[in-house]
């Protein structure tokens, strides 16, 4: 069951710190070899062809990303990005559903993380990470993790989003229902901007896709027919978007 | 020989109080001394951050001069902010404690005196004025207070008492204080000027350029020449005037002032008009046509090219007339300036008179009247809201000072009352303002209605500056209700909106402004020979602009003091936090350090996060304050367990203002929990009711007598300084929304009457999070 990993990191204190942690917490993992930059860091993986790689967002010669990029074919490992404060990439990961930590790390998010890793297919990661390159300019493409798989669908063809327990029924123009395995707040969290809105407790719709609005029954027809409920207290927020759109 | 006594034990008192403080209170001094600067400068955060520490610190050392002096800044720091209320708390907290201090007890006597006369409650102002002026004996201090005293009689048209005072305050200074000098002066020669006083004005002119002929600075030099030829215009000395004119003018080219400059060119133009010389008048005019359309202002030009129509349709160029009076109309249509355009209009119908266009000449001469009329109809109106605000600031400050005086003072109370009455403030400002538009709309029938509500806005603006935002959100209201504004104000409407916004921007900017405006006042005369005998006053379009600004300094700039409230949390955590960590490494415990500074991590996320923020969903406040909670008790040695509750809500479709709560169960734990060994509860519920989002933070820690008692054998190590910030804020967020939340405290008590802990009462605003 052992694994090994190397560790991407311009700071040697941060590598120092990880691989502290990776002893104490996850003791099936081999800190194999480690690398300061790009440069090295791509050597490195050449060199060992490790089962997992911890890759730090910003160095000085460049980004983690560039290091994925420079590949010369698709990635045959894990990758946990490591970062200490980066808006940016948190949301693309998120996007993604790629795994990320923040510096200083959390043991107990440290060991989640890695077990993931584990089970997860080089092949899936390979795909997310390609969407996480193409996401490049915007964040176009959403990965929806289920049980054992993902689906990828374009932001723009999400009419709603429905909260189902702790999973969430994501309906699609285009294509069947999906059964998504992450709550509707997460989702709430990532999507609401110009186009998304929360109109209820159970509800995030996207606003391009509303067809009607019933005022007497409180309900919304989506473009797709679906009739979905307005919170009373959500009333005001959602006319208010509504028509600024 | 008393007065040698009283003189010296004065001295005495000083040395004494003196070197107590500095041998005592170094730092706290220090601080205050900064912040006095700071105040100075107008720098009202720094001041407010420093000011409070002293104020807790005094608190903690149970020392009352410290603390009478610091609630002094504090107090001043509100009163310049235009947070009255909060203001008079700690003003009056600050007379009490110096109430045998005379040199402090004047100070603060005068500031409660400056802010009513700010607040617009000038009977009262001139009370604390008075005793100010009673109890103090410093020339320099008293001269500022006599200028105060006759700005309020000035206010309250008692011109003769206004001068008596401003005579006193030249009396009691210097000849060195030319600025101090030139500016009691150049009121002076206002107020003689409005009593049509001429030959006095003049002197006090010639007062001022004597002052400013001795003096560095020049630029003020071409303003008092201007009046001076102005004042000679009315006293129909034409060559006189025409002299002074010309010097002014030279002036300002030397200085390179070019706001006095096309001012005198004007005058010089309407002398020369006077004189029926033609040929230079429309030179000058055409000169000052040429200065101001390098400056690209719209009313500088418009009035320019008003002046020069009325000069060209007295020599009876009615085409060329009508043209620049065509422009100026075109320029000013859209402004706020409703006497320009009214005297605009005059001339217009003037030259449609001479035209034979009687049907024009008659709407045009209706439009201007209209104008002239529903400014007349405002003033009035406003002279009759003073007895209303002097009456409303009364009852409520003797309210407060009552609740104050008592010992036994419940805060609750106290700002229910508060709300209370700015509520009821609120209400007779907004009967006053429905009234006033139906009473405008029945006068003026045939006036645009765009207008009257515009004006209505402008006026407001002049002494509503504090309420203005809440109050033009209230005009929108009642536009569907009245039915009365059109379409077309809605937009005007949103203009005025930005451009208050834009005002509290600028605020630095205006104060500068005001500054100056105050000795460059200029004065344009026009004078009409033959059939027109209208003489238009510049002057009081100058006027009116300048208490335009002094209303505008009256804005509480509301966003920088919560910015800067929103940043502080409590220093002590911080880095007992970080001593913690430094703890667990040196016992070798690493799994706790890295727990530990797991969790530290991820709540200075959520504060840098959060605080960036006005609001912020309750979700990730919770989840801020949950990593806190948790810091808390690995600190503690898990002696208590929290759980928290929300009822009714979705946690992450509720907004709340950031870092509100923390410092409550920050209290809670640093107070109550604390000092219980075991089975301590830390519980929050959150539930919504009526509108309000409650917040209860119970312990059933040892409650607040038996904390005080442990805290007052302790030093002040965990006084919550973000507790009073916290009140604070509230106040803040509550005149900024126009909302009523407030904080309470219950003591809780088992059934056989034992202390069982504490609750606090949160009652916020219930608000979506988009």
């Amino acid at each position: 069951m052992n694994k090994s990993a190397i560790i991407i990191d311009d700071e040697l204190t941060s590598v120092e710190a990880l691989r502290g942690l990776l002893n104490r917490y996850c003791p099936d993992i081999n800190v194999v070899d480690f690398a300061h930059g790009v440069v090295s860091g791509l050597q490195a993986i050449e060199k060992n062809n490790p089962d997992l790689v911890f890759l730090d967002v910003e160095m000085k010669d460049g980004v983690g990303f560039d290091i994925l990029q420079q590949l010369p074919d698709e990635p045959t490992f894990q990758v946990i990005f490591v970062t200490a404060f980066d808006h940016y990439a948190i949301k693309a990961f998120r996007f993604c559903a790629l795994d990320y930590l923040l510096k200083p790390v959390d043991p107990d998010l440290l060991v989640q993380a890695v077990d993931k890793a584990v089970k997860v297919s080089n092949e899936a990661m390979a795909n997310k990470i390609k969407i996480l390159q193409k996401n490049k300019n915007g964040n176009e493409k959403i990965v929806l993790p289920s049980k054992d798989e993902f689906f990828v669908a374009e932001v723009n063809e999400i009419i709603r989003c429905e909260a189902n327990g702790n999973y969430t029924i994501f309906y699609l123009k285009n294509h069947q229902p999906q059964l998504v395995s992450k709550t509707l707040k997460e989702f709430d969290e990532l999507l609401s901007g110009s186009k998304f809105l929360r109109i209820h407790k159970s509800h995030l719709i996207n606003l391009e896709f509303v067809e009607r609005y019933l005022p007497k029954d409180s309900q919304v027809i989506m473009k797709d027919g679906a009739r979905v409920e307005v919170s009373r207290r959500r009333k005001d927020v959602f006319l208010k978007y509504l028509f600024n759109n | 020989m008393w007065a040698f006594f009283f003189k010296s034990f004065l001295v005495l008192c000083f040395v004494f109080a003196a070197n107590l403080a500095f041998a005592q209170n170094v730092f706290e001094n220090q601080l205050l001394l900064d912040a006095q600067r700071d105040l100075q400068q107008r720098k009202f955060a720094q001041a407010l951050d420093k000011a409070r520490v002293v104020y807790d610190n005094a608190i903690a050392k149970e020392d009352t001069v410290l603390k009478g002096e610091s609630s002094f800044i504090i107090g001043k720091v509100f009163q310049k902010n235009g947070s009255y209320l909060v203001a008079l708390e700690y003003l009056f907290t600050s007379l009490k404690i110096f109430d045998k201090n005379v040199g402090k007890k004047s100070e603060v006597l005068k500031t409660l005196g400056d802010l009513y006369h700010d607040w617009g409650g000038y009977k009262k102002g001139l009370e604390y004025y008075k005793l100010a002026d009673s109890t103090s004996i410093d020339p320099e201090f008293k001269k500022d207070i006599k200028e105060a005293e006759g700005d309020i009689y000035s206010h309250l048209n008692q011109a003769d008492l206004a001068l008596v005072e401003y005579d006193k305050a030249i009396a009691l200074s210097s000849f060195k204080d030319v600025v101090f000098l030139q500016r009691i002066y150049k009121k002076k020669s206002d107020i003689f000027l409005e009593r049509h006083d001429y030959d006095n004005a003049l002197l006090m002119e010639f007062k001022q350029f004597d002052l400013v002929t001795h003096s560095v600075d020049q630029h003020t030099k071409a303003t008092i020449l201007n009046n001076i030829g102005y004042l000679y215009n009315f006293k129909s000395d034409n060559e006189k005037a025409l002299v002074y004119f010309k010097k002014s003018k030279i002036t300002s080219i030397e200085t390179g002032d070019t706001d006095s400059l096309y001012i005198t060119l004007i005058n010089i133009g309407a002398i020369y008009n006077i004189k029926k010389d033609l040929d230079s008048s429309l030179m000058a005019l055409n000169e000052a046509l040429k200065v101001v359309s390098m400056d690209k202002n719209k009313e500088k030009e418009a009035t320019v090219r008003n002046y020069l129509a009325a000069t060209l349709l007295e020599f009876k160029k009615y085409s060329e007339a009508s043209d620049n009076n065509r422009i100026a109309i075109d320029l000013i249509k859209n402004s706020n300036n409703l006497s320009l355009l009214s005297q605009c209009y005059y001339i217009r119908s003037k030259i449609m008179e001479q035209k034979g266009k009687t049907k024009e000449q008659k709407y045009y001469y209706d439009q201007y009247k209209k104008l002239n009329d529903s400014l007349n109809l405002i003033s009035t109106l406003f002279q009759n809201r003073q007895a209303e605000v002097d009456s409303l600031i009364s009852t409520k400050e003797s309210k407060i000072q009552q609740l104050l005086l008592n010992k036994e003072i419940d805060n609750l109370v106290l700002k229910q009352y508060k709300l209370l009455s700015e509520q009821r403030e609120k209400d007779i400002v907004l009967l006053a303002q429905q009234n006033s538009l139906q009473k405008m709309a029945l006068n003026n029938e045939m006036l645009n209605k765009d207008r009257v509500s515009r004006m209505w806005l402008l006026t407001q603006k002049e002494l509503e500056n504090e309420r203005k935002a809440h109050e033009i959100s209230e005009l929108q209201k009642s536009r569907s209700e009245q039915d009365l504004l059109t379409q077309k104000t809605a937009v005007k409407l949103n203009e005025l909106a930005k451009e208050n916004l834009q005002n509290e921007l600028d605020i630095e900017k205006q104060r500068t402004e005001l500054n100056k405006s105050a000795h460059e006042r200029l004065w344009i005369i026009f004078g009409f020979s033959g059939g027109l005998t209208l003489i238009f006053l510049a002057f009081g379009y100058y006027s009116q602009r300048k208490n335009a600004r002094e209303s505008q300094l009256k804005f509480a700039n509301l966003e920088i003091q919560q910015r800067l409230l929103r940043s502080q949390m409590n220093p002590h955590f911080l880095f007992n936090s970080l001593n913690s960590i430094q703890g667990f490494i040196n016992s070798n415990d690493s799994d706790k350090a890295n727990r530990f500074l797991a969790c530290y991590a991820r709540l200075m996320r959520s504060i840098l996060e959060n605080t960036s923020k006005e609001m912020v969903s309750l979700h990730s406040e919770l989840e801020a304050l949950k990593s806190y909670i948790e810091l808390e008790q690995m600190r503690l040695g898990n002696s208590f367990t929290y759980q928290i509750e929300v009822k009714e809500i979705e946690s992450d479709m509720i907004a709340i203002p950031p870092m509100l709560i923390q410092p409550y169960v920050e209290n809670s734990i640093m107070h109550g929990l604390r000092h219980k060994v075991s089975g301590g509860l830390l519980k929050i519920s959150i539930f919504p009711s009526e509108g309000f989002l409650n917040c209860y933070i119970y312990d059933n820690g040892i409650g607040r007598e038996a904390s005080k008692v442990i805290n007052e054998n302790r030093s002040k190590d965990y006084k919550s300084v973000a507790m009073n910030l916290t009140r604070d804020r509230l106040e803040l967020l509550n005149a900024k929304d126009n909302s009523n939340m407030e904080v309470g405290i219950r003591d809780e008590f088992t059934l056989d009457g034992n202390p069982s802990g504490t609750t606090v009462i949160l009652k916020l605003q219930l608000v979506e999070y988009v």
